[in-house]
């Protein structure tokens, strides 16, 4: 097929399309009208990535394919827009979501155990609903609670392509000082407050702690 | 911070600045060079807005790391007595506020106050082993803080419907054909079939009457042929009846042909069928 008409076809199905399309998708709908391929249809997306260089939309590439997306400069006019439309979501939401991204499969359990306060049903519901997660199993233990992962429509709606492109998770912290006990405690104190003779026993420390200036 | 500093000074630390004068309190605010630890009396903090902001804590954690934060303490070396009584402040503040108060928060309150007993009971050197009473308390604000980020970071990505739009166009006014499902009948059939078997295994608890029996209406149709030589096909039907009324009829009609109690004549290609019953037959049919 010519270049340019398959471009255009591909350009127009995309614009159409409600979710991204794999290229083995776009290969399905195309090739059964006009022969083409998949190395074809892959440069024709990298023309159009091209052309759309000066234009405030472009050619994204998320877990389930491409598509079509109105460029993030023009966010700001969309929301507008969209005011009514744009969905907020709670920092609760965005902390669970978050525990079953980085932590998956993760149970109930875990994210409470993590967050220290009970799993609401309405954002796992919400979390389903919008297709994010998923149950993918059940952990073998008393009460074979149900264990959820994240979906490619995650991904798609985070712009994302694959889970490791997520923003690293900041570097676990052992509290590993803290046993020092003692003149490990004063010792740090020492330092910081200048009271380096006076040795602190530990009664009378409980309730007269130096604050420990951290930058 | 320029938060609500809710801290009340305890007398204990005021003791403290008289005695050891370097161990002083964070000051929340500098004002013209001059450090304030404690809220000016008169500045009024309309109770509306403490709520909102206490409501917007995700939990005993959360609270407790903004504690934390706020006076720039170490999370590593949490001074527990402090960090208690200001939990418990904001405890007592949240049920005058009458905001729902969980469980977990009450939990935590229990738990700091595990730990600050613990704590304030002299430690023996030998006991190499001892864990340092808050280390489980700091493992989970420490975990909890990770994801606490890491949530903000999944905040700033990329989000559809807000950072970035999908584009469409219209293309509903183009005629789709509707796309039939591939289904072999074979196949119906079957799954048809298992759904008949699993209806039996429930009908077969309960004793329906059945509302049109073959049987019966065998009965019926000789009993209209046993003193008539010859009758109208068309005549054994009611036609007042449902389509499985007359269905079943038929069926009647057909049963007593296979068992030879009646007797289907046509004289003509076309013509008016008849039934007879055969009649030396008809009182053995109608004992059954």
């Amino acid at each position: 097929m010519h270049d340019n008409k398959l471009k255009n076809i591909i350009e127009a199905i995309l614009l159409a399309s409600y979710e991204p399309l794999s290229v083995d998708k776009l290969f399905k709908i195309i090739t059964s009208k006009e022969k083409t391929n998949k190395s074809d249809i892959l440069s024709v997306i990298n023309d159009l990535e091209k052309d759309y260089e000066d234009k405030d939309i472009e050619i994204a590439k998320v877990a389930s394919g491409y598509r079509i997306q109105a460029k993030s400069e023009i966010g700001d006019y969309l929301n507008i827009m969209f005011a009514d439309r744009t969905p907020r979501y709670s920092r609760a939401l965005m902390e669970t979501l978050s525990i079953i991204a980085y932590r998956q499969p993760v149970t109930r359990g875990d994210i409470e155990a993590i967050r220290g306060v009970s799993v609401s049903t309405s954002i796992m519901r919400t979390l389903t609903e919008r297709n994010w997660i998923k149950i993918i199993g059940y952990r073998d233990v008393p009460g074979k609670p149900a264990m959820f992962a994240t979906t490619p429509e995650f991904l798609d709606y985070f712009s994302l392509q694959r889970l490791d492109e997520l923003p690293d998770l900041p570097e676990k912290k052992e509290p590993m000082d803290l046993d020092l006990e003692l003149d490990g405690r004063s010792a740090v104190n020492q330092d910081l407050s200048g009271n380096g003779s006076e040795p602190v026993s530990v009664d009378s420390n409980q309730d007269t702690e130096t604050p420990t200036i951290q930058d | 911070m320029d938060e609500p500093d809710l801290k009340l000074i305890k007398n204990q630390d005021i003791d403290n600045q008289i005695n050891q004068p370097q161990q002083v309190e964070m000051p929340f605010a500098i004002v013209d060079g001059e450090s304030m630890t404690e809220l000016p009396s008169d500045l009024y903090i309309p109770p509306v807005a403490l709520k909102v902001f206490l409501d917007t804590f995700e939990g005993p954690l959360d609270l407790l790391l903004y504690l934390i934060r706020k006076q720039n303490l170490n999370i590593l070396d949490v001074p527990i007595a402090d960090i208690t009584d200001q939990y418990v402040n904001y405890i007592n503040l949240m049920k005058e506020l009458e905001l729902e108060l969980a469980g977990e928060y009450l939990l935590m309150a229990a738990m700091l106050a595990e730990i600050k007993s613990k704590m304030l009971l002299p430690l023996f050197e030998e006991v190499e082993d001892e864990e340092d009473p808050r280390a489980e308390l700091v493992r989970r604000l420490l975990e909890y803080e990770r994801y606490r980020a890491a949530s903000e970071e999944l905040n700033k990505l990329q989000r559809l419907e807000r950072d970035v739009f999908i584009t469409g166009v219209e293309s509903s006014h183009l005629a789709q054909p509707i796309e039939l499902p591939e289904i072999a009948l074979q196949e119906l059939l079957v799954s048809f079939q298992d759904v008949l078997n699993r209806a039996e295994m429930f009908t077969s608890l309960h004793m329906l009457k059945e509302p049109l029996s073959v049987r019966e209406r065998m009965a019926t149709i000789l009993e209209k042929l046993k003193n008539k030589d010859f009758i109208d096909f068309t005549e054994l039907f009611d036609f007042e009846e449902q389509k499985t009324g007359l269905v079943v009829t038929f069926l009647a009609i057909l049963e007593l042909m296979k068992e030879s109690l009646i007797e289907i004549v046509q004289a003509k290609d076309f013509g008016v069928i008849h039934v007879k019953a055969l009649l030396s037959d008809i009182e053995k049919s109608t004992e059954h």
